[in-house]
């Protein structure tokens, strides 16, 4: 395991990340208390730092497990929760951006996680209504207070983190180190907005759902149905401060529409192909693209067993080749669509410096 | 609604008719339009009480803003007019500094099409596309210089991506400097990519919209057909064109089939109801449109007479959807989600 500088921040973090969604049984496909430890354990023996969890991640479970476990050695792990899925079903304001579900969120996780500081506090989902310079503000002052130390977001859109950062930046307020988004070799879509402009402003890019909830391990190709999918759209905690089993099985039926299509399935029957060639799992080949694309990713390695967790982490030592790289981009690529496909083609850049494009010499 | 339904342009003072004259056609010799023909278009846009007129340096070589120009200063038309021209694109094969976005170009830039346009100041200032490399810092203070110079009363984004836009307003608005006021974006019936990042994004930061190629360069005016790709038609998209062959898919044609029997019920030219559509969405302020004859721009007017009914928006709407994306946009179950389950007006 290799460690990293998360974004423009001081702050390391290990090469991977253990997501912790799939910690206790309260939403009715997680993992025991015990298999979680053990694939605590298993992460942390492997040099793993970083572990991920949400305030609403199994109705407050997820934290509470973090905790214990990390407990006996709290420095060495950057543990990072999130904030905006509502606690109190009908209560508007314990959900959302704003500064009052902000500070209730924050005091609840801390004291679930049996700690006095967050190392990286997430907003979990853009609400859409909040004005961004209201979170930029308070999520400093949190910072100032020391009960956080990092910040980032998850699931936004493009244009509200952009406008986050500048603000931040521009006001000398604590600066976003990360955006957490879904991106996989079948949702590429990230590569129109959300990772570009991760790039332009030196922000790392964590992964969620990197395996598709499962299907680029082709367990759907073997069964044809999506079995015990769990919900992937958006990742369930974002949402579901309750958990009821009908929204479970509603999502379950998402996952399995998503994965069911021509496409993916192409997809995912290439990640086996070349899994079978070199002799390593489909879910390391799957993760192992990730890496190998563009930008500062940490994929979240979110498992419900033992024996899949271990299997992730065989991940660290896969480097593919051009040519599966290639091969699983060929069966993957999508269209970018307007700017992207507009400005970003050789043609565009010829027309903007007169065919001095290519001598020209680029910061990296 | 006519050409006289005046709106503000974005959160600013600047008034604009709700179609912008496009002159890209002025003076390009292939599928455009000669000096006469640009005439007889720009009166009787002008008679029609229309205000707004857009071109760029690069439209025919300068050719286009020599014919703007001409027309405006022969007319004694302006202060009336809102006029608008563009910067980025490259003047000098093999000097990157005579084009991109960098304050080197914007000078050389300007200079030269307020030569072209015989006048000392452009009204609106647009940065032409994203060149991918200049920092936003630099745009925003160099287009704030230019306001502040009085060489240009206002300035806008047009093709770029929505988190750069985003970024240039929000540093002008942290450093109290003009920034942009519009975004120009193609935006039409088959390129609705923009509603994902560009409409909320300008809604919040107050930029409006002027869609280019509404009718698709041609495409939803009804005058391709399926298998005719290439030779027929005698349009833009017939020769070498930026489009390419890509209009030409499964999903436009059946797009097409479906405008076209919108518009078989409406009663009204399949060009008509593509725009009425334009100029409906949610953040559209002025819509560009370019003709090359006077009948065409009649057609464009009649446009504005034109309420969709709810019933032919809808199935305009659903022919045209977009694919499904991550963006970090979540649908409103989503967000009623989030607020423990209930259902919040937001400021609008």
């Amino acid at each position: 395991m290799r460690y990293q500088l998360l974004g423009p921040s001081g702050l390391r973090v290990s090469e991977l990340a253990l997501g912790t969604m799939t910690f206790g049984d309260d939403w009715g496909w997680g993992a025991s208390k015990d298999e979680s430890r053990r694939m605590f354990d298993a992460f942390a023996e492997a040099g793993g730092t970083f572990i991920d969890t949400a305030n609403a991640y199994t109705n407050g479970t997820s934290e509470r497990y973090v905790g214990e476990f990390v407990a006996s050695d709290r420095d060495r792990f950057v543990v990072a929760t999130k904030y905006t899925a509502a606690m109190r079903p009908g209560d508007p304001n314990s959900g959302g951006n704003a500064r009052k579900a902000l500070v209730h969120s924050v005091e609840a996780s801390l004291a679930r996680l049996g700690t006095d500081h967050i190392d990286l506090l997430w907003m979990h989902a853009w609400d859409g209504l909040t004005p961004t310079a209201e979170v930029v503000r308070a999520l400093d002052d949190l910072v100032r207070a020391g009960k956080v130390l990092y910040l980032g977001l998850s699931d936004t859109p493009a244009w509200v983190v952009s406008e986050a950062v500048t603000l931040a930046n521009e006001r000398g307020l604590t600066p976003f180190s990360a955006i957490q988004i879904e991106y996989n070799l079948i949702e590429r879509t990230p590569e129109r907005d959300l990772l570009p402009m991760a790039a332009a402003h030196g922000l790392s890019v964590l992964d969620w759902s990197p395996l598709a909830s499962g299907a680029l391990t082709g367990k759907y190709l073997r069964d044809g149905s999506a079995g015990e999918a769990r919900g992937a759209e958006p990742d369930a905690g974002a949402t579901s401060g309750t958990g009821e089993g009908a929204r479970l099985d509603q999502m379950k039926n998402q996952v399995y529409d998503r994965y069911a299509t021509d496409r993916a399935t192409a997809i995912a029957r290439e990640t086996v192909a070349v899994a079978a060639e070199i002799g390593r799992s489909p879910a390391q080949v799957a993760l192992a693209w990730i890496r190998q694309q563009p930008g500062r990713h940490v994929p979240i390695l979110g498992a419900r067993s033992l024996a899949h967790l271990t299997d992730n982490l065989g991940a660290l030592d896969v480097r593919l080749s051009a040519e599966h790289l290639q091969r699983l981009d060929a069966v993957s690529r999508m269209d970018l669509g307007f700017p992207h496909d507009f400005i970003g083609g050789p043609d565009m850049k010829q027309f903007i410096f007169g065919g001095a494009y290519d001598l020209l010499d680029r910061p990296v | 609604m006519d050409l006289t339904s005046f709106r503000t342009l974005g959160r600013s003072g600047l008034v604009v008719s709700p179609l912008t004259l496009g002159t890209m056609t002025f003076g390009t010799a292939r599928w455009g339009s000669d000096g006469d023909a640009s005439a007889a278009v720009f009166d009787a846009y002008v008679e029609a009480g229309g205000n707004a007129v857009d071109t760029a340096d690069v439209y025919a070589g300068g050719r286009s803003e020599e014919i703007v120009g001409r027309l405006v200063a022969d007319r004694g038309l302006r202060d009336r007019l809102v006029l608008a021209t563009k910067y980025t694109f490259n003047a000098e094969p093999g000097n990157p500094n005579a084009g991109g976005n960098g304050r080197k170009n914007l000078h050389r830039a300007i200079e030269g099409s307020l030569r072209r346009l015989k006048t000392d100041y452009v009204d609106l200032f647009w940065l032409h596309a994203y060149d991918t490399l200049t920092p936003a810092e630099e745009v925003v203070e160099s287009l704030a210089g230019l306001v502040r110079s009085g060489k240009a009363r206002y300035v806008g984004l047009s093709d770029v991506p929505a988190w750069y836009a985003t970024r240039v307003a929000t540093l002008a608005q942290a450093q109290g400097v003009p920034g942009p006021i519009a975004l120009q974006v193609p935006y039409s019936l088959v390129e609705r990519s923009v509603e994902r990042e560009h409409v909320p994004a300008a809604h919040v930061l107050g930029l409006g919209i002027t869609p280019w190629s509404p009718l698709a360069a041609g495409f939803l005016t009804g005058k391709y057909e399926r298998g005719d790709v290439g030779a027929r038609g005698g349009g833009r998209l017939s020769g070498p064109n930026p489009f390419g062959d890509s209009l030409f898919t499964d999903r436009n044609w059946a797009i097409l089939d479906a405008l076209r029997a919108v518009a078989a019920e409406a009663g009204r030219p399949l060009a008509q109801v593509a725009l009425a559509w334009a100029s409906a969405r949610p953040g559209v302020t002025s819509v560009i449109v370019g003709a090359r004859t006077t009948e065409q721009l009649a057609g464009h007017q009649a446009s504005l007479e034109i309420q969709l009914d709810p019933e032919h928006a809808r199935a305009l709407n659903a022919a045209s959807a977009l694919e499904p994306a991550f963006t970090g946009h979540f649908p409103p179950e989503v967000v009623r989600g989030i607020f423990g389950g209930t259902s919040v007006r937001g400021w609008p």
